[in-house]
């Protein structure tokens, strides 16, 4: 059973209808890569069907190569579908008169370096027919709004990577797009910078306009969305909102400071007299979009989804964690040890396997171990401030995704 | 991105082992291949000396595309000759040598082209001249530098001065003649060279002279001093000269097998030397006549005995020198150097006994060869051979050599009356053919020659019109009277229409 | 319109701030500049005018034309390998736009560069020229800077001569066993005989109908140009002949002038000896044509080709109005390079573009190879001994995509703006506007079609430069 099911079985809002006006559906959608003798290479974006309404703020999470960026380019025309429809504001992506309702952040600069702000910005608008007077003014207005009146005159191609966001996010807007798609739209940003640009997604939402936000920085996704889809392997893992996605009908957290040993087991011992032999887990309150994306990751590979992009690496190698000298294998089983050693007497789980749920632990470990080495893994965290957790999780999980931007 | 390992890793496998197969056999081609490329010549081994840095560059950079490159600039050097377009042949021809300067081939073939193919293509003999100056100092100015011990550079070279500017087949070439001398004469002077002055310059004047005749007509004056002493005296502002002073220097350089070829130039110029070495300049060295050298005798002389001694007896030199012979007594008997002329007969009788019939006399002789008919009884070969004496005359009389003139005009009589006794026209009474077969009278001969020469568009130059007017004693006035040879009506064809063609095909 | 502009701009601007504009221009500047100096002439006014023209348009011709390749391969390539046209193509501007606008850009860039470097080698000319004696100055302008038109006779059509006199020759005849190629072949050897040999002492005569050119009857000198061979026709020999041009009294009559065979040679006329104030309308016949004889009084008979014809070449407009006709004919390639170089970088990478515009290019230069083939209707080869081609089958399939090919070439080689300039030959209006429909209007559109098709249909975010 795959996420999206899983979750679609449990929360039949879902497909709850919504009387709002579609401005991007999309069923079906394939996309398939092919190499120089038409041989199929990689399939990037396997049968997705999803609708985004207006107004709405939706979220593409998923790992490198899992299709956000090809499904994005797809909405944009820039791409092809192998099979299935899109539809943005009713029309084909290459219908030209529909592209100017769009705004679109790429992922990277793709802007042309040897002009300067104000040129890049003019180049745009008239690429919109702009007329001149507007072209100036809104040019103005957007250079201030993302903060770059210093460097007016200066070439994108000097500019640092945050700057070269800065400018591409004004020639996003510079149409005053009904749909803007915006590609990682934080990578290179400093903290306020990423703080500036999700308060203007907030803020052009509010004036209804429809944004498509593409990211793996879960912490963006998590503070902006309205709805999100989760991809892996090119398919649809999940969909949802995220007060959907994020809460577990099915089981109940109890969270407590701290109880020795021997409280635990008579906590447990009343439960399983309750509720018999199902599962009970006992581990630390993480259950945020990180935890639920990991989630969902795991249990796609285990359902073996094939990915054409990358995957996540299943070890930290050695010299990362301090500990170049003993085999990996060793190092390994130590870290299980402390673990085990912090944790309540092992309660047997007979529904996950033990390898899995080694191979979870090591990833954890493999953040934790990164994040804060020396600290020890059994502090429970009880109500730690939400925005502080986001970007350390996020700090995590790029380092688990490899570090790299995801596109 | 996942690739197609195994598909991928098998092409590979057969590049490598194509690779490797080549590789082998290549090897096993090689050695013939470099062995080739000597054989043919096409590796220099040497370095090319006194190169400008572009050449040295260019023939360094390029390697083996120079060839390719040379060859399309060749081809389009032909393209543009084809259609009558000659100023870029300059340029191309510069390239062309310039991408293979150790070619000797290219040198002699780009020359060949400017000096024989272009130049005769335009009207106008300064432009024809122009063309003829250029290919000589494309191989003299830049050729030689690069190839100094080239025999057949030196041959070419030596070429051009013996038969472009100096042989009379190109139809300007008096004006080549008179050009050369030009260029001679503000260098070595108007007489007879002076060799101390030019071997130890002591003025200003002269010393720019030498200068000039090593850096812009590249001769060394020992050498030119070495070959006037061994062929000479030579007139130094004739070509021919300056064919045997190229030999020579060329003789220097060249290798043994070579030295033949470069021997029969000397050789041969020595003849025209002597037939015509003497070189006579009218009218601010405007006009210009030759004349034979007859200082030179003995050593033209030499020149064909050696000559002989070198192509082993072959009998076409056997003819030719019975010819230079004849020649020599001619043109001793007719400058009046009877004695001379008489000791070279007796020895051409003893060297050929069949040259001359048996029991005539030297006098008689001469008149039979100038009628160049041994029968005596062709007509118009006759009236040519008159005319062509009469014509020697008169221009010996125009440019004052009044001895010679004379012997013309005796020869011409002889020839008229040789023939007229051989027809029977002089018997009494004259034979029955003879109203038929009879010359008209050497005067009227004489006087329709001597007009067609006083005449002031076809004729002589007002200048040596001049001189032949004082000589002949007729007034300045002189207007010409003599009938004149009306031009024959042409047949009346009209192309321009399109009748059947016909006949049978 | 605007985003179309936009994107002419955006390729201007490219062009300068990345300096090459300015590298080229200057390139361009200093080697006209420069040539003069290094090139080797024939040492005459008239020879150095003719091969400085020559080499400063080819080597403008050249610079620009890889500037040109270089430039329209990498402005679209470029875009897409760098994804920047991600960032164009989303916007509401449809594809075959961005092509046309980059196009434009190209050739826009072009025009003002071939101005300068054209102004550049007119200003040289012309400097030079005035500083030459009066005389040769007289020649120059007479021959060279000047634009001259041409006037021949209607070619004579040896195929119908021939059908007629075979029509003639069988009618009533028996034909029975007659070999018909045979015959022909005989015919036509004879009627051309009859129209390009002249003999000792006869007489070839030109009939041009001059009196349909008006401005022409006003001028008092003009060219004659032709071309004979001897009986040998690799000899350079010389002929004697003289020529007559005019009829009746009004004619002018030349010495027996010996001129070398097997070479064009252009004889000028002036019209002033007949007296002064006489024009070339005073030498027409009562028909109004200009007749020239040329009696052959040589001693062997001359041939005057049918093919090449005799030409009158008259003063038809000044040089710097042709100079710059010329200069749009160089400039309508250009267009179409800069055509060849989009197409090409709208299907493929920058240096794959690259290399096919000029691998497409050599093939072009090559034409010559492609017309000797079709001419002599093998590509292999003959066998010299059997007179057969020697590899038959592939002669059969390539030869006829050796002609297509050919004619298209020609639709764009046809015009010879530097040849014209060179020997002072006028380009006309209608060959301009000839040049500007081929070239132009049928190539460059042809190729425009194709490219905005493939860009139309290509993925532009297949790129990953960036990974």
């Amino acid at each position: 059973m795959t996420a999206l099911e899983q979750v679609q079985a449990t929360n039949p809002e879902v497909s709850a209808i919504d009387d709002r006006e579609n401005v991007v559906a999309v069923r079906g959608l394939t996309k398939v890569f092919k190499d120089f003798w038409g041989r199929p290479k990689a399939r990037a974006v396997d049968n997705v069907d999803f609708e985004i309404k207006r107004g709405e703020v939706f979220g593409l999470l998923g790992p490198n190569g899992s299709g956000k960026s090809t499904t994005v380019k797809m909405l944009l025309g820039l791409l092809y579908p192998t099979k299935g429809h899109i539809e943005v504001f009713g029309k084909s992506p290459r219908d030209v008169q529909t592209k100017q309702r769009i705004g679109y952040l790429p992922e990277e600069s793709y802007l042309y370096r040897y002009l300067n702000s104000e040129e890049t910005l003019d180049f745009f608008g008239n690429l919109f027919s702009i007329d001149a007077k507007d072209r100036q003014n809104r040019a103005e207005q957007l250079i201030e709004m993302v903060g770059l009146n210093t460097a007016r005159t200066r070439t994108v191609g000097e500019f640092s990577k945050g700057m070269q966001r800065r400018i591409g996010l004004a020639q996003a807007l510079i149409n005053d797009p009904d749909l803007i798609i915006l590609d990682e739209p934080t990578s290179g940003l400093d903290p306020i910078g990423c703080r500036e640009i999700k308060d203007l997604i907030i803020a052009l939402a509010k004036r209804g306009k429809t944004i498509i936000l593409s990211s793996h920085l879960l912490a963006d996704v998590e503070d902006v969305c309205d709805r999100v889809v989760i991809y892996y392997g090119g398919k649809i893992q999940a969909i949802g909102t995220l007060k959907e996605l994020l809460s577990e009908r099915e089981t109940l957290r109890i969270t407590t400071p701290t109880l020795s040993r021997e409280a635990t087991e008579k906590v447990l011992a009343t439960i399983r007299a309750d509720i018999g032999n199902g599962e009970v887990r006992v581990d630390n309150p993480t259950q945020n979009l990180e935890s639920y994306f990991l989630d969902v990751v795991k249990r796609a590979r285990e359902a073996s989804a094939e990915t054409s992009g990358a995957t996540s690496g299943h070890r930290v190698a050695a010299y990362l964690r301090g500990d170049d000298a003993g085999s990996a294998a060793d190092a390994t089983a130590k870290v299980l040890d402390r673990l085990t050693a912090s944790k309540p007497p092992a309660v047997p789980a007979p529904s996950v396997p033990a390898a899995s749920q080694s191979a979870v632990d090591s990833l954890k470990l493999a953040a934790l171990g990164k994040a804060e080495p020396a600290k020890p893994a059994e502090q429970p965290k009880v109500a730690a401030k939400p925005a502080v957790d986001l970007s350390k999780a996020n700090e995590k999980l790029s380092g688990l995704l490899g570090g790299k931007s995801d596109h | 991105m996942t690739m197609k390992q195994g598909s991928n890793g098998g092409f590979k496998l057969v590049l490598v082992v194509a690779l490797l197969v080549l590789l082998v056999a290549g090897s096993f081609v090689q050695p013939a291949l470099t062995a080739a490329r000597a054989r043919l010549g096409l590796t220099q081994v040497t370095p090319l000396e006194n190169a400008p840095p572009v050449l040295a560059f260019t023939t360094v950079a390029l390697g083996g595309f120079r060839g390719i490159i040379a060859n399309a600039l060749w081809i389009r050097s032909n393209e543009l000759e084809e259609k009558g377009k000659y100023f870029e042949a300059m340029q191309l021809a510069d390239w062309i040598t310039k991408l293979q300067p150790r070619m000797v081939q290219v040198w002699t073939v780009q020359a060949w082209n400017m000096a024989y193919n272009i130049s005769v293509k335009f009207t106008a003999p300064e432009d024809k001249w122009r063309w003829v100056k250029a290919g000589t100092e494309l191989l003299r100015d830049e050729g030689l530098k690069y190839n100094p011990d080239e025999a057949l550079m030196y041959r070419e070279l030596a070429w051009f001065f013996q038969h472009k500017m100096g042989h009379y087949l190109d139809s300007a070439h008096l004006y080549y003649k008179l050009q050369w001398a030009k260029l001679m004469i503000p260098v070595i002077g108007r007489d007879r060279p002076n060799w101390e002055e030019l071997l130890n310059p002591q003025t200003d004047e002269a010393k720019e002279r030498v200068r000039q005749l090593r850096a812009v007509f590249k001769m060394d004056p020992a050498i030119m001093k070495q070959v006037d002493d061994e062929y000479g005296p030579l007139e130094w502002k004739l070509p021919e000269t300056h064919a045997i002073y190229w030999a020579t220097v060329g003789l220097q350089h060249a290798a043994a097998k070579d030295k033949d070829t470069l021997h029969r130039v000397i050789y041969q110029c020595m003849d025209v030397a002597f037939q015509r070495g003497r070189l006579i300049l009218f009218e601010n060295d405007e006009e210009l006549f030759t004349a034979p050298n007859l200082d030179i005798l003995d050593k033209s002389n030499q020149a064909y005995l050696d000559m002989m001694k070198l192509d082993n007896q072959r009998p076409d030199q056997y003819h030719a020198y019975q010819n230079f012979l004849r020649k020599v007594v001619y043109n001793l008997y007719s400058h009046s150097r009877t004695r001379d002329a008489e000791k070279w007969w007796k020895q051409m009788k003893e060297i050929y006994p069949d040259a001359v019939r048996a029991g005539i006399t030297m006098d008689q002789w001469c008149v039979e060869m100038v009628s160049e008919d041994a029968s005596g009884k062709d007509q118009s070969k006759t009236i040519s051979a008159i005319e062509g004496q009469l014509t020697l005359a008169f221009y010996n009389l125009a440019i004052g050599d009044q001895e010679p003139a004379q012997v013309n005009i005796a020869l011409a009589v002889g020839i008229w009356t040789r023939y007229m006794t051989e027809v029977g026209c002089l018997n009494d009474p004259p034979s029955e053919d003879c109203p038929r077969l009879a010359l008209p009278p050497l005067n009227v001969i004489r006087d329709i020659l001597r007009d067609g020469m006083l005449d002031k568009d076809s004729g002589l130059s007002p200048a040596s019109r001049a001189r032949l007017l004082t000589a002949l004693n007729l007034p300045p006035d002189y207007e010409p009277t003599a009938h004149k040879e009306q031009p024959k009506p042409p047949a009346a064809k009209d192309a321009a229409g399109d009748q059947p063609p016909t006949g049978n095909p | 319109m605007q985003p179309l502009l936009a994107i002419v701009k955006l390729t201007w601007k490219a062009a300068f701030r990345y300096r090459l504009f300015v590298a080229v221009a200057a390139l361009l500047i200093g080697s006209v500049v420069l040539l003069p100096l290094l090139i080797k002439d024939d040492g005459t006014a008239r020879g150095f005018s003719q091969i400085l023209l020559t080499y400063t348009l080819s080597v403008i011709i050249l610079l620009l034309g890889i500037a040109t390749i270089w430039l329209s391969c990498g402005v679209l390539a470029r875009d897409i390998e760098d994804c920047q046209i991600q960032m164009v193509a989303v916007k509401p501007i449809p594809r075959w736009q961005i092509w046309l606008g980059k196009w434009l850009g190209v050739v826009l860039l072009n025009t003002a560069l071939l101005a300068v470097s054209g102004g550049a080698v007119y200003g040289l000319l012309m400097y030079r020229a005035g500083k030459l004696p009066a005389k040769e100055r007289q020649t120059l302008v007479a021959e060279i800077l000047v634009a001259r038109g041409s006037l021949k006779e209607k070619p004579f059509d040896v195929k119908s001569a021939v059908d007629r006199y075979l029509a003639e020759r069988i009618q009533g005849a028996d034909t029975n066993g007659m070999d018909f190629r045979y015959e022909r072949v005989m015919l036509e050897r004879q009627a051309r005989a009859q129209m390009e040999v002249v003999p000792p002492n006869s007489i070839r005569s030109w009939k041009l109908p001059i009196s349909s050119i008006d401005p022409v009857l006003g001028l008092d000198r003009f060219h004659v140009r032709f071309r004979f061979y001897g009986a040998d026709t690799n000899s350079l020999k010389e002929h004697a002949g003289e020529w007559l041009v005019g009829s009746g009294q009004n004619s002018i009559r030349s010495n027996p002038l010996p001129l070398a065979a097997n070479t064009f040679h252009e004889v000028p006329v002036n019209v002033a000896y007949l007296g002064a104030g006489k024009k070339l309308s005073d030498l027409l016949d009562s028909e109004g044509r200009l007749v020239i004889q040329y009696r052959n009084s040589g001693e062997s008979s001359v041939v005057f080709p049918i093919e090449d014809g005799l030409e009158v070449l008259y003063r038809e407009g000044g040089f710097a109005l042709n100079f710059a006709r010329g200069l749009l004919i160089i400039l309508f390639w250009l267009s179409l390079l800069a055509a060849l170089g989009l197409a090409a970088s709208s299907y493929m990478t920058f240096p794959v573009a690259c290399f096919c515009s000029i691998g497409i290019l050599i093939v072009v230069f090559s034409s010559g190879t492609l017309s000797s083939s079709v001419s002599e209707g093998t590509i292999m080869g003959m066998d010299h001994e059997t007179g057969e081609p020697i590899a038959h089958s592939f002669d059969t399939a390539m030869l006829p995509v050796f002609t297509v090919l050919l004619k298209v070439i020609n639709l764009a080689q046809d015009f010879s703006p530097v040849d014209s300039l060179s020997t002072g030959r006028s380009i006309t209006w209608g060959s301009l506007a000839q040049a500007f429909a081929q070239i132009v209007l049928l190539l460059g559109g042809l190729l425009a079609v194709c490219g905005m098709w493939l860009f139309q249909r290509r993925e532009l975010a297949t790129a990953q430069s960036n990974q």
